[in-house]
């Protein structure tokens, strides 16, 4: 069924009336602070694969948690599916916490895997990579936000980034995939 | 010496650490041979420079605005003039031109832009600071602002 446009402009509207809601932060502290977090975790691991998985695992552990916030502070009722999901989490859940949303693209034709695509990035403000960093994933905290978020509304889904505009893409893009629904336990489920 | 014309006069922009360490010196229209004397006119300066700062001993530059972190000429040679700014965290910049009619209006707006373009450069958290500085990107932005002086 074609994902209905009268919804797709609701979570537009939803993620601004979101957004103007929350307290804001001066976006250089945030773009700062990320910044100094990332060239710390390189200077720790040395490595920039293992900084790409700190960053996703930092991501998860906020993903859990946000959730709860978010879906108390947005007004957004639980979703119906990983089409739905992926919709709210690019027009209302990344509006409301980076202040930009982004275009949901490239559905397979299972519509169990899409792209979130972002043409602006508050946390890159400022940052360049050289050479040394080319296989480095910036932003990877938010694949891992992705990620702990949806395990938290029972889906499991593999979240990674195939475009940055900091390695010279015009956009950045995450790749999102689903892996499989979590059952629910069921509260009486003994013998 | 022939007049060579360079991109609007200007000659040498660069940037000098708090320790007068070079972190990066740019020229403009000169050969290799001729850029090495421009580390060497900059470091010169820096004597001018300090000798400007002990005037004004005591306050931290930038107090008064920047008209405090404006130095002004600091040496006038034969062939160029050599004008310095230096950051209220103690960084300085200058401005090596052979153009005998530049502004001094045009002057100080260079350096509130090179300043502009220095203080976002800082800010990428891969740069260590007062370390040399080879950002391409830092480069583009020195050279277009030079070019939007011609």
């Amino acid at each position: 069924l074609p994902f209905p446009i009268r919804m797709a402009k609701n979570y537009a509207r939803q993620g601004d009336a979101a957004f103007a809601k929350v307290d804001k932060i001066n976006a250089e502290l945030l773009t700062l602070t990320y910044g100094s977090m990332v060239s710390q975790l390189m200077k720790d691991f040395e490595d920039v694969e293992e900084v790409n998985k700190q960053l996703e695992k930092m991501g998860y552990n906020i993903g859990l948690r946000l959730v709860d916030e978010f879906l108390a502070k947005s007004g957004v009722s639980r979703c119906e599916g990983f089409k739905d999901a992926v919709e709210i989490i690019a027009k209302v859940g990344l509006k409301m916490f980076l202040g930009v949303a982004a275009e949901v693209t490239n559905w397979n034709t299972t519509t169990t895997e899409c792209s979130l695509v972002l043409t602006e990035n508050p946390l890159n403000d400022f940052v360049e990579l050289t050479e040394q960093y080319n296989a480095l994933f910036y932003s990877n905290i938010l694949c891992g936000v992705i990620r702990g978020a949806l395990e938290m509304v029972q889906m499991r889904v593999e979240c990674r980034f195939v475009k940055c505009q900091l390695r010279g893409d015009d956009v950045s893009e995450m790749r999102i995939t689903l892996k499989e629904m979590i059952p629910e336990a069921y509260a009486g489920d003994e013998e | 010496h022939p007049h060579r014309p360079t991109l609007m006069g200007v000659t040498c922009a660069a940037v000098v650490g708090k320790g007068n360490n070079p972190l990066y010196v740019r020229t403009f229209g000169v050969s290799e041979d001729e850029a090495l004397r421009f580390h060497f006119v900059v470091h010169t300066s820096l004597d001018v420079v300090e000798e400007r700062l002990q005037t004004r001993k005591g306050s931290p530059p930038g107090v008064g605005g920047l008209s405090d972190l404006y130095l002004g000429l600091l040496c006038p040679t034969d062939d160029y003039k050599v004008y310095g700014y230096i950051t209220n965290t103690n960084a300085k910049l200058f401005l090596v031109t052979d153009d005998i009619d530049i502004k001094e209006a045009d002057i100080k707006s260079f350096f509130r832009r090179f300043h502009a373009a220095f203080v976002d450069f800082v800010c990428n958290p891969f740069y260590s600071m007062d370390t040399a500085i080879t950002s391409a990107s830092f480069d583009r932005e020195v050279v277009q602002l030079a070019r939007s002086y011609q």
